[in-house]
């Protein structure tokens, strides 16, 4: 226990010696303030202007072994929906068995045998879309839809009806439907009705004698049930029928042909162009400019496309090429199309595209018509589309990199707050410039300072090339203090360049600023 | 050679025994005059004992010039800060310890040769390493070296609080000494960066940073959250083994002597504050978003510019780069050992020279001392020593044993006497300051001119009579 009571009695006072030592070692660090100078080079800043900051990449092709790069738009026109085309609009079909036609009267209806109808009599159910005017369709694949059936009849009998469409081939079987009918009453018909779904469901409708087209044929087998008569037996008689109505819902072909018939879509289109600040005194060398209308048809029918207006900014283009302009089916070879191409030189002779180009507009506007077979050819029946292989609208644009500008590509200014407190750092914000753009350019800075001081300086930076592997190269040094910082103020920062004439650019040119903070930072600790 | 099991049965005696040994020894101690021990020797006499009480701080890097001049504060100059570049080691360290230390020898046991032995006491260090190249940066800036990678491999700093206590036997002869040593870590505090560099590109166009650091801390829980109270300190305990072996020659007066001290592990107890940080990162610079001068705004780029730092909107989670925790695992550490070496020689009855290694104590690399005494008389000896190595370079010290009685000896060591005039002049050039004072209490018979410690030179014929010298001793 004495030993005990010792070790604890010790560790106590090493508690006190240990705390009283480490107070001690900080009181003396801490003293005075003191502070040092440190020089310091860090690198703060690296960017690039290069192309792609003028214009998105997806509108230039950099050059290729010298050759100057491209201003490229190529495009698709979405001003017409190819796949509205390939939508039916829905339509109900009503089918009528009565005593005066295939509805046999005067024969008493037996339990487990068929009603009578008479066979010569069958009706055909005939397909008339309203819209396109004219479309004759000989079959049809269809990817999505349905039809409903609703049937109705007065016989006061229970009745199993079996409808069979051979027209209509779901899975390699034609489609049946089986419906059983309640009896009718005295004063309310006996009904039932069923949906089938028919997507994949291919559509003949030639099979019927007569037609080329539209037309389906229905089969039709109805066996009698429990007769409900109150005297025991039912006799048809001319006031009885039997009413079919086919509603299709959804419909959506997949692969359609016949005779489409005639429509005309309007569409309009703009394109961006140079989303940018107008380039000063801008010019162009259009030397090599291909500019052209693209229409790939994939859809077995005639296409004549409309030109209507061609504008950029505000000028219209005139030429031949504001007309219509007929653009052939496309062929099918084993059930696949084989698109026809078709384009138009929008440069060509008697066209002003060109030379509103040279005026670097800002956008083109495109407005049109479409008009599907604009020549009758519903004789011949050889209309075809298939919804997987839709047609495209294009143009495309290829302008060689050859310009000059002369005076302001950049001015933007901004206000630099003051600062209350700045770092305790004297030194310089040094940018260095790299430049591979065959242009020189004149950069100036200024700094209207709030206490009135301006500060201003400029920099000229060379041009440089980039198949000589040349760099131009300048800095400009700004001062970073208390004096500089502490006002605030007003920043302007502009930017020249002066082609003389137009000049070719490769698509590699860039400017790569720098920026490295060079100076001296006191440091205090208190 | 004791066997252990008659080792250990020793040991344990002396645990239960300790304390009534102690009293034995105060009570001869104090009935004892100092002329009534003239040619007596007690059969059972107790052996050595001392307490002693050290305290020393020393860098190879940092004079006391730089930093007596910090700590008077003001403007530093550049010249002053390269000046101490300039003579800075790649790998500058400060360190210090602060301790005491209490040491006892019972009788004899049982009439036998052992007695047991103990000590006891407290030592706190520090240990502070810096590459040069960090306190380059940090003191003159990274202007004049641009295109060099600095390292900060190997910085780093390690605090402790360590309270000890050892039992053992020790040979009354021939002073032989083994001991079980207990050490209970109070508080410890270590930070390091294994891996750390820092480069910038001679044009100053690209910086790469990388760091690698972690810290840890025997606290339960962040000092904002408590953990600054006393009570949240987490204690560890270690086991070590210490020991003396003291060889005399029996024909020339040469005494060689190893000591050792708390050899052994630590283990680190669960449940403390553990940091870390492994993160780095290169760049030219960052963006500024001109392009939306151009583009009005439709910027896409996904690196990070001055306008995503400006705005808060870089996506740069700081607590993302670093991890902290409060429930580190436990983990095994080597106690604070410390092993020393020494060759006494006494060319002369008036003449000590002696030369010792010392390692361990977190000191590193080893220190080495070599010296000469004198010894005018059989009650006062001095003498100078000089000591490089450990946590600085060379420098003197001096030393002064005055026997105060007949049986002990006040000595008070002084380690770069001038380093302790701070602020002088004369102490500028110094790296350092140390001091020990001891009094030990000698065993054995007598006054002799070798201040209780034995002597082998025939030479001298007025020398006591070796019968009467003790064979053998050891220094505690």
């Amino acid at each position: 226990m004495y030993l005990a009571q010792e070790i604890c009695q010790k560790i106590h006072m090493k508690n006190l010696l240990v705390y009283s030592a480490m107070s001690v070692l900080l009181l003396w660090s801490c003293a005075n303030p003191v502070s040092w100078e440190n020089d310091i080079h860090i690198p703060v800043l690296d960017d690039r202007v290069t192309w792609s900051d003028v214009v998105p990449d997806s509108l230039y092709e950099a050059g290729v072994d010298g050759e100057p790069a491209h201003f490229v738009l190529a495009d698709t026109l979405d001003g017409w929906d190819w796949t509205a085309w390939a939508q039916l609009p829905d339509t109900t079909i009503s089918v009528r068995y009565d005593g005066e036609g295939v509805l046999e009267n005067n024969v008493p209806v037996q339990e487990g045998l068929p009603v009578a109808l008479s066979d010569d009599e069958l009706p055909v159910i005939e397909i008339n879309l309203s819209k396109p005017e004219g479309l004759e369709l000989t079959k049809a694949q269809i990817s999505g839809g349905s039809v409903q059936i609703l049937v109705q009849h007065s016989l006061q009998c229970e009745i199993d009806v079996q409808f069979t469409f051979p027209g209509v081939q779901i899975e390699g079987a034609p489609m049946e439907i089986t419906l059983p009918l309640p009896p009718a009453t005295e004063t309310s018909a006996g009904g039932a009705s069923d949906a089938i779904d028919l997507s994949g469901a291919n559509f003949d409708f030639t099979q019927v004698g007569g037609f080329d087209s539209n037309a389906l044929e229905v089969q039709v087998l109805a066996i009698s049930g429990e007769v409900t008569a109150p005297n025991g037996f039912y006799l048809v008689s001319e006031t009885d029928s039997i009413v079919t109505n086919l509603t299709f819902q959804a419909l959506e072909v997949e692969t359609v042909s016949g005779y489409f018939g005639q429509l005309t879509e309007s569409a309009s289109a703009d394109v961006a162009l140079l989303d940018t600040i107008p380039l000063p005194e801008p010019a162009i060398d259009l030397e090599g400019t291909t500019s052209s209308l693209h229409v790939t048809n994939t859809i077995g029918a005639d296409l004549r496309l409309f030109i209507d207006t061609l504008q950029f900014d505000e000028d219209l283009v005139v030429g031949d090429l504001i007309s219509g302009h007929d653009i052939p089916r496309a062929v099918w070879v084993n059930d696949v199309p084989v698109p026809s191409e078709w384009s138009l030189d929008l440069g060509g002779s008697g066209s002003t595209f060109l030379d509103e180009l040279e005026g670097f507009p800002r956008s083109l506007h495109v407005a049109g018509r479409m008009e599907l077979n604009p020549i009758n050819t519903s004789e011949f029946l050889m209309d075809r589309l298939d919804v997987n292989h839709p047609p495209t609208f294009w143009y495309q644009l290829r302008v060689p990199l050859r310009l000059g500008i002369n005076g302001l590509v950049l001015r933007d200014s901004f206000a630099l707050e003051g600062l209350d407190e700045v770092p305790n750092f004297d030194g310089f914000l040094h940018l260095d410039f790299g430049n591979t753009f065959p242009v020189e350019m004149m950069g100036t800075v200024e700094f209207d300072r709030l206490d009135g001081e301006l500060y201003r300086d400029t920099l000229l930076l060379p041009q440089g090339s980039v198949l000589q592997g040349l760099i131009g190269e300048a800095t400009l040094s700004i001062p970073v203090n208390a004096e500089m910082l502490m006002p605030g103020g007003d920043v302007t920062v502009e930017l020249k360049a002066n082609t003389f004439g137009p000049q070719a650019f490769t698509g590699h040119e860039q400017v790569r600023l720098q920026g490295r903070l060079e100076g001296t930072q006191l440091i205090e600790v208190e | 050679m004791i066997a252990w099991k008659q080792m250990f049965s020793l040991m344990a005696f002396a645990l239960v025994m300790f304390p009534f040994g102690s009293g034995v020894h105060a009570q001869n101690a104090n009935s004892r005059g100092e002329g009534l021990a003239l040619n007596f020797m007690m059969p059972s006499e107790p052996g050595a004992s001392s307490f002693e009480i050290w305290a020393n701080q020393r860098s190879n890097a940092l004079s006391s010039g730089f930093l007596f001049s910090a700590q008077q504060g003001g403007f530093l100059t550049r010249s002053f800060l390269q000046g101490m570049i300039d003579d800075h080691p790649l790998l500058g360290g400060m360190g210090g310890q602060i301790g005491w230390s209490k040491r006892f020898t019972s009788r004899p046991l049982k009439d036998g040769p052992w007695a047991l032995t103990g000590a006891f006491g407290s030592e706190v260090f520090a240990s502070v390493l810096w590459r040069r190249e960090l306190l380059e940066l940090a003191l003159i800036g990274n202007a004049n070296h641009t295109g060099r990678v600095d390292v900060f491999n190997g910085t780093g700093m390690r605090l402790g609080a360590f309270n000890r206590i050892s039992i053992g036997m020790e040979h009354k002869d021939t002073r032989q000494r083994i001991e079980l040593s207990i050490v209970q870590r109070l508080a410890g505090f270590e930070w390091g960066i294994p891996n750390g560099s820092f480069w910038v590109s001679e044009n100053v166009d690209s910086m790469e940073v990388n760091m690698q650091a972690y810290g840890a801390a025997s606290l339960d829980k962040f000092p904002g959250e408590g953990g600054g109270a006393v009570n949240r300190l987490l204690p560890s305990y270690g086991l070590g083994i210490s020991g003396a072996l003291p060889l005399t020659s029996e024909l020339f007066p040469l005494q060689f002597l190893v000591d050792f001290q708390d050899v052994g592990v630590m283990w680190e107890r669960s449940g403390g504050l553990v940091a870390s940080l492994d993160t780095g990162f290169a760049t030219t610079g960052l963006a500024v978003p001109f392009s939306q001068f151009f583009t009005e705004g439709s910027v896409n780029s996904d690196a990070l510019t001055w306008q995503d730092v400006v705005d808060g909107t870089s996506g740069i989670q700081p607590d993302s780069l670093y991890f902290t925790s409060d429930s580190a695992h436990g983990r095994m550490l080597m106690l604070p050992t410390k092993v020393q070496a020494s060759l006494t020689w006494w060319p002369t009855p008036d003449v000590q020279l002696k030369a010792s290694a010392r390692a361990g104590a977190w000191m590193p690399e080893p220190e080495l001392t070599v010296g000469l005494g004198w010894i005018p008389g059989n009650r006062l000896s001095f003498g100078i020593d000089y000591r490089t190595g450990g946590w600085g370079g060379g420098r003197p010290v001096t030393w002064l044993e005055c026997r105060i009685t007949r049986k002990r000896i006040l000595s008070i060591e002084i380690e770069d006497p001038a380093g302790w005039i701070w602020g002088s002049e004369a102490a500028s050039n110094t790296y350092g300051r140390g001091v020990r004072f001891s009094l030990r209490r000698i065993p054995g018979e007598g006054w002799t001119r070798f201040m209780g410690l034995p002597a082998r030179n025939l030479s001298y014929p007025d020398l006591p009579s070796p019968e009467r010298l003790l064979k053998t001793s050891s220094q505690p």
